[in-house]
């Protein structure tokens, strides 16, 4: 069957056998991972479907960036759904938003790598967290300190930005 | 360092209720300026944020319907892009007997920015069929639309106009009698004294209602030191100008992107 030729399998904890895929990476990291984590990346899950031998190869990733990438979806997909408003789904959602948050204490070039693998393996959860991440960070800052933090060129011309701080006034009242 | 896509997700996440963030983005440079003028954006900005901020001060679907008395016509303003147009008021009557509303005519519209779509001003001669059976004639207070239903206040809050867009069918209904709070709903009594008092800083203040917000759980109240507004969800308790002379507020609902606000730029050349 041309769909398995991608997947392998790992003995789990319980004892139990679970279907793994593996991933390469950009500069030919190889990741095993179980299937259930890497099919939050809708990208991957297509490539699943399609089947292909010695692994799946995800050309616009490099291996740290996708090593984070798999860290998210492992936990993510480990939680299971317990019922809504009980004790346990509580306790996991305070569990996963500690560890969203720990992931993304990292600069902002890691960011945006997070960012355009997310995009591009379209990691939905994930790239909510890292957008909202650098969207509370530039949030509060001047055109020239966005500028600044991503090292974008100002291209308007002086009457240009005259004209445009002169129609949008009223907003910074 | 990110491709458009990319920054497009980032700035949709900009919070709605403090739009200089957004202003502020479309000055960085013109291809961000121009990602945050697409009408694609708009949408996928209302996705995210299903509740538009009340930006000012019967408005429906982005725009203002005002009644103008020199000359007496009907204007439909859109407050975010400045366009208005006006209507000449068909019906000869005095202005205090006019119930109008404005409301999008677009198609499938899901009025998440009805900016430049057609519209439609909707208007009765109601007082003629109210004759009958009410006795004020000052039936104008901002109309409020549920669904597909306009409903208009009578005779101080007594009664309530109702008319049902798709039937086309007019009808006046008694309101419940209110005692001590806010009745915001069947069953549904707000206690506002106590928060208010507190807020305003006059416990003797005499508070009364004079807005709301449809769909952002928010009134407007007016108190000796000015008007107020009062998110019903947190409790949260705003003054929004010093005095309290406004009989009526109409809330304004909707989104600020920068480039409706002013002309657009022409998009930047790509060097091949």
């Amino acid at each position: 069957m041309a769909a398995a030729d991608s997947c392998d399998g790992i003995s789990t904890s319980g004892g139990g056998w679970e279907k793994t895929v593996t991933l390469v990476s950009s500069d030919d990291a190889r990741f095993e991972v179980r299937e259930a984590a890497a099919s939050l990346s809708q990208t991957v899950r297509r490539m699943i479907r399609a089947g292909g031998d010695g692994g799946i190869p995800l050309p616009k990733v490099d291996a740290r960036t996708l090593s984070t990438v798999l860290e998210y979806c492992n936990k993510h997909a480990a939680v299971p759904a317990p019922a809504p408003e009980s004790s346990s789904a509580e306790a996991a959602a305070v569990d996963l938003e500690w560890f969203d948050k720990e992931l993304m204490h990292v600069d902002l070039a890691t960011l945006c790598s997070l960012i355009r693998a997310a995009d591009y393996l379209e990691v939905a959860g994930l790239l909510d967290l890292t957008c909202k991440t650098v969207a509370d960070m530039i949030k509060s800052k001047t055109a020239e300190e966005i500028r600044q933090m991503f090292g974008i060129q100002n291209d308007f011309t002086p009457e240009e930005e005259e004209q445009l701080s002169r129609e949008n006034a009223g907003v910074f009242e | 360092m990110l491709p458009d896509d990319a920054v497009g997700e980032i700035l949709r996440r900009l919070p709605p209720d403090e739009p200089a963030c957004l202003v502020r983005a479309s000055l960085v440079c013109k291809s961000w300026r121009l990602l945050i003028s697409e009408p694609d954006f708009l949408l996928r900005y209302h996705e995210l944020h299903p509740t538009p901020l009340w930006l000012g001060f019967n408005c429906h679907h982005d725009r203002v319907l005002l009644h103008t008395m020199d000359p007496t016509c009907l204007v439909v303003w859109d407050p975010i892009t400045n366009d208005k147009h006006f209507l000449p008021e068909v019906l000869d009557y005095p202005c205090n007997h006019l119930i109008a509303a404005v409301l999008c005519a677009a198609n499938g519209c899901n009025h998440s920015g009805c900016h430049g779509a057609p519209f439609l001003v909707w208007s009765t001669l109601a007082w003629i069929h109210l004759g009958l059976i009410s006795k004020s004639r000052d039936v104008i207070e901002p109309g409020l639309l549920i669904g597909n239903t306009l409903y208009f206040l009578l005779e101080d809050g007594r009664r309530v106009l109702k008319y049902d867009l798709g039937g086309h069918h007019l009808s006046v209904m008694n309101t419940l009698p209110l005692s001590g709070g806010c009745r915001m709903g069947t069953g549904m009594i707000i206690e506002l004294d106590m928060m208010l008092s507190m807020d305003t800083g006059d416990p003797s203040t005499k508070l009364l209602v004079v807005g709301f917000s449809e769909g952002v759980n928010t009134i407007f109240i007016t108190a000796n030191a000015g008007i107020f507004a009062v998110d019903l969800k947190s409790d949260q308790v705003k003054k929004i100008c010093g005095s309290g002379a406004s009989d009526t507020i109409i809330p304004y609902a909707s989104f600020y992107t920068p480039d409706f606000a002013g002309g657009r730029l022409q998009p930047p050349v790509r060097m091949q």
